[in-house]
């Protein structure tokens, strides 16, 4: 598998080898997050798809510093816009308010950020809070909520049992949400 | 809903990290250093300081031979 300097000098050179590496290298991980957001097949495959052309239309003139975590992002986004457009999908909408349930409790008003600003605030506060938890507490929160991944999934990676994640998960968020508080965001 | 997509936009090194950290393997590792710290703990009373110091010493060089 090419490195990933050189999958994007590929797309600074504008062949079209480059997706297909990029699939090659990524697909599997893209098409997870879009399966742990999306519950479906489908839709998920589109996702990739739709990232892979992004991907294409947006490197030259970018050049991400990490291609894996860029395109993660993009899925993200991509599957997260899907989901929406459909209305909340019929399946997997379950999961999908199940993790936003448990993020709901980080933050003690409804009255969430509307604005740009506001948004980056709330990441620049997750980006601060993420650096100070420790590697295990921070790769299960990422797993979870930006990877959409299953309980199930965290404890097989991690070889722990279902309550000691879902005790990370727990702690982490609470610790969020007082880190939260503490920036003043939606309180 | 807004926590959840401002979560997408993390910085990349956490993405990478949770993608590629092997946090079992990282835990077997963690329990063994912590179970070599406490038979170098218990060995170090048994010996008393001056002979621990030697068969540290020792240890090391077998383990760095190794």
């Amino acid at each position: 598998m090419l490195d990933d300097d050189k999958i994007i000098d590929l797309y600074f050179s504008r062949m079209e080898i480059a997706i297909a590496e990029t699939r090659k290298k990524y697909g599997g991980r893209l098409f997870t997050v879009a399966r742990n957001i999306l519950f479906n097949k489908e839709d998920a495959e589109e996702c990739v798809n739709d990232t892979l052309m992004k991907a294409w239309q947006h490197i030259p003139p970018k050049r991400p510093e990490m291609l894996g975590a860029y395109l993660s992002k993009i899925v993200r986004n991509l599957s997260i816009n899907a989901l929406q457009a459909k209305k909340a999908a019929k399946r997997g909408g379950d999961e999908v308010n199940l993790l936003l349930g448990e993020l709901t409790e980080c933050i003690a008003s409804p009255h969430t950020p509307e604005n740009t600003h506001e948004a980056n605030e709330v990441t620049n506060a997750l980006n601060m809070f993420l650096a100070k938890q420790e590697k295990t507490a921070r790769v299960a929160f990422v797993l979870r909520y930006f990877h959409g991944e299953s309980i199930n999934n965290i404890c097989t990676r991690f070889n722990m049992g279902e309550s000691k994640v879902k005790s990370i998960l727990f702690r982490t968020r609470k610790k969020l949400r007082t880190h939260l508080e503490k920036e003043g965001i939606a309180i | 809903m807004n926590l959840f997509i401002a979560i997408g936009d993390i910085y990349d090194i956490f993405i990478e990290e949770a993608e590629t950290a092997n946090i079992a393997e990282e835990s077997v590792r963690r329990r063994k250093r912590r179970n070599t710290t406490a038979a170098a703990l218990a060995t170090a009373s048994a010996l008393g300081i001056a002979a621990f110091a030697v068969w540290r010493k020792k240890t090391k060089q077998k383990r760095l031979a190794s």
